[in-house]
């Protein structure tokens, strides 16, 4: 058969045929606008997913590794204790009281850890009574002294007190709480495209407070003696009040006897001498000159040591005289004053310092005594001899006992004259055959 | 029925009816407006004839087959080529591809035979791609007037019935008619 007649045989194909393609065509373009939605769709899916289906191929699995298990528990103190007692020392009892906490976090899986509190509290110390307190060390000590109200009176109040604990410890002894808080933080970055970060916080605080509170107040008003002009005459002594009675003996105590010491110093200077309580007293006011000592009264000599300087060619500070008063501690030492034997052989806890400085027109000067006259004022006598071409400073550290009063604003310079030299030596030579040194 | 009354206004009334088509598919075959009108005459007359005692169902697609058939038959006798008009040596040549083999030139093929594997053939066609064969093949319609009437380009149009000629040529391979 040909297509000639193909086409004559077609002739017979059924009518339905013929008049269905005879009739208009028309095509729903509904039908073409959703089907291209999602091919369009299904295309740019299959693009992304071959772009990234190689890389996805490369990657390794993230693994996770298993959480450390010691990272998860709480880290345990072995002093752990909560809310019990110890007691480190016998004969003592206190509250124990430990702080410790743990807290645990981390990305992935693990949970922060609960955290404790345990408290302790070390007690640490030894009990002694109030009356038997040494310097430096705890105690519950209260130590007052008495205060004078006179006007202008130096009031001195000294209390040592350590506390501890409120009812967990005993009188006398030293609480001790220690606090120490320590962090911990660990990354571990992982290789590959995840990092991983573990956070573990670790903070264990011990509860250990030392805590020793040591009131000591003192209250002292300190008055520098006024200036002297240099055209006022060079020796002057301020004002004396003369006493006719004796003096109550609670201000006058026995203060303890010392050997004076002569600190170096540029120029010769006279022999160590001694010191001590004497027959001196006050002089009339405002004489300047060192009359016998009144009948009766006895003053309170003191314990001092001095240290002179040349001053070439100076006459600014020529009489003039400053007195500071400090507390005295091994930890500063005024400046020459070093080799001072008191350090050693007194208590200077129980001392009170006068630091005199005086400047006169000689080059060789030298005090022969303190004391503490009737009316609380602190006298130093000073000597001169040398040749009065230059200048010098003496200064002399004065000891002064916590039981002894003294009127800081009363404290003088006075020079022995050439009149009652002599009679100084032998009044001294006197004293020094009574003198009882302290070892 | 006015053909079964012998009546002649059924004539007048199939040409109102069915004459531009009729003429269309002549015109196709043919290529000329002259001979399509003759067929459409040759036609009339067949079907005043045969009504009744025929009693076609479709009357349309039974006018339109006869007046294909006298344009086929007028193609076949009046040297269509040599007129060089119509859709007719397009169409021949395209069912030549699928068609002419080599091997079945001489032999003879039972028509009805044919004509059976043919109507199978495009009942399994899809509505549209049965219509476009039908459109092009059996109405001789051009190319262009076809992408018009389907609302596809030309190029669609072509390849759509390149790839029907090539399930029919399978198809009646698998027949053993090729």
């Amino acid at each position: 058969m040909n297509e000639l007649e193909f086409m004559e045989l077609l002739s017979e194909i059924p009518a339905e045929y013929v008049e269905a393609a005879a009739a208009p065509q028309k095509r729903r373009r509904i039908l073409r606008k959703l089907y291209g939605i999602p091919v369009a769709a299904a295309c740019i899916a299959a693009v992304i997913a071959a772009a990234l289906y190689p890389r996805l191929r490369t990657e390794k699995p993230e693994t996770v590794p298993k959480p450390d298990e010691s990272s998860a528990v709480a880290e345990m103190t072995d002093d752990l204790s909560i809310g019990g007692t110890t007691s480190p020392d016998s004969g003592i009892t206190v509250t124990s009281a430990a702080y410790t906490s743990m807290t645990a976090a981390a990305d992935r899986s693990t949970t922060a850890a609960g955290s404790e509190h345990t408290g302790r509290t070390t007690a640490k110390g030894g009990s002694e009574p109030a009356d038997s307190e040494r310097s430096g060390q705890n105690g519950n000590t209260t130590q007052t002294t008495a205060v004078h109200v006179n006007q202008g009176q130096t009031t001195k109040t000294t209390s040592k007190q350590t506390t501890g604990p409120t009812g967990a410890v005993t009188p006398g002894m030293t609480a001790r709480t220690t606090v120490a808080v320590t962090t911990r933080a660990t990354t571990r970055p992982q290789a590959g495209t995840t990092a991983k970060v573990t956070t573990r916080l670790t903070s264990r605080t011990t509860a250990r407070v030392t805590s020793r509170t040591t009131a000591r107040v003192t209250s002292r008003t300190t008055a520098i003696a006024p200036t002297i002009t240099t055209a006022a005459p060079m020796h002057t002594t301020m004002g004396w009040n003369e006493v006719t009675t004796p003096a109550p003996s609670m201000m006058y105590t026995t203060a303890p006897e010392a050997i004076m010491t002569e600190a170096p110093h540029t120029s010769p200077a006279p022999a160590t001498t001694t010191h001590g309580s004497g027959p001196w007293g006050p002089s009339p006011s405002g004489s300047g000159v060192n009359d016998p000592p009144p009948p009766g009264g006895d003053p309170t000599t003191l314990p001092f040591a001095q240290n002179l300087q040349i001053i070439t060619e100076d006459a600014y500070y020529s009489g003039r005289t400053s007195v500071v008063v400090f507390e005295p501690a091994v930890s500063a030492i005024p400046e020459g004053f070093d080799e001072c034997p008191f350090w050693d052989s007194l208590d200077i806890s129980d001392y009170t310092c006068l630091l005199v400085r005086y400047y006169g027109k000689t080059d060789e000067a030298c005090a022969v005594v303190a004391s503490i006259n009737s009316d609380g004022g602190i006298t130093v006598h000073i000597e001169s001899m040398g040749i009065n071409q230059n200048y010098c400073e003496l200064t002399v550290l004065i000891f002064v006992p916590h039981s002894t009063f003294f009127e800081a604003d009363a404290c003088r310079v006075e020079n022995i004259t050439e009149w009652n030299r002599e009679r100084y030596y032998q009044d001294v030579s006197l004293i020094e055959d009574s003198l009882t040194l302290e070892e | 029925m006015l053909f079964e009354n012998r009546n002649e206004q059924a004539l007048a009334e199939t040409v109102s009816q069915y004459g531009t088509r009729c003429r269309a598919v002549a015109r196709n075959i043919l290529g000329s407006e002259e001979d399509a009108e003759e067929c459409m005459n040759d036609a009339l007359l067949s079907a005043w004839n045969a009504i009744p005692p025929a009693h076609p169902k479709h009357y349309g697609a039974y006018f339109q087959t006869l007046v294909r058939n006298f344009a086929l038959k007028r193609y076949a006798a009046g040297h269509a080529e040599k007129r060089g008009g119509g859709q007719m040596p397009l169409a021949l040549a395209e069912l030549s591809e699928c068609l002419a083999s080599g091997e079945n030139v001489e032999r003879t093929i039972d028509r009805r035979i044919m004509l059976e594997s043919v109507k199978r053939f495009l009942a399994d066609l899809p509505e549209r791609q049965r219509n476009l064969f039908v459109r092009r093949y059996w109405h001789a319609a051009p190319i262009s007037e076809i992408a018009v009437d389907f609302e596809m380009s030309e190029i669609n149009v072509k390849v759509t019935l390149s790839r029907i000629r090539g399930r029919l040529q399978k198809h009646l391979r698998k027949e053993g008619l090729l």
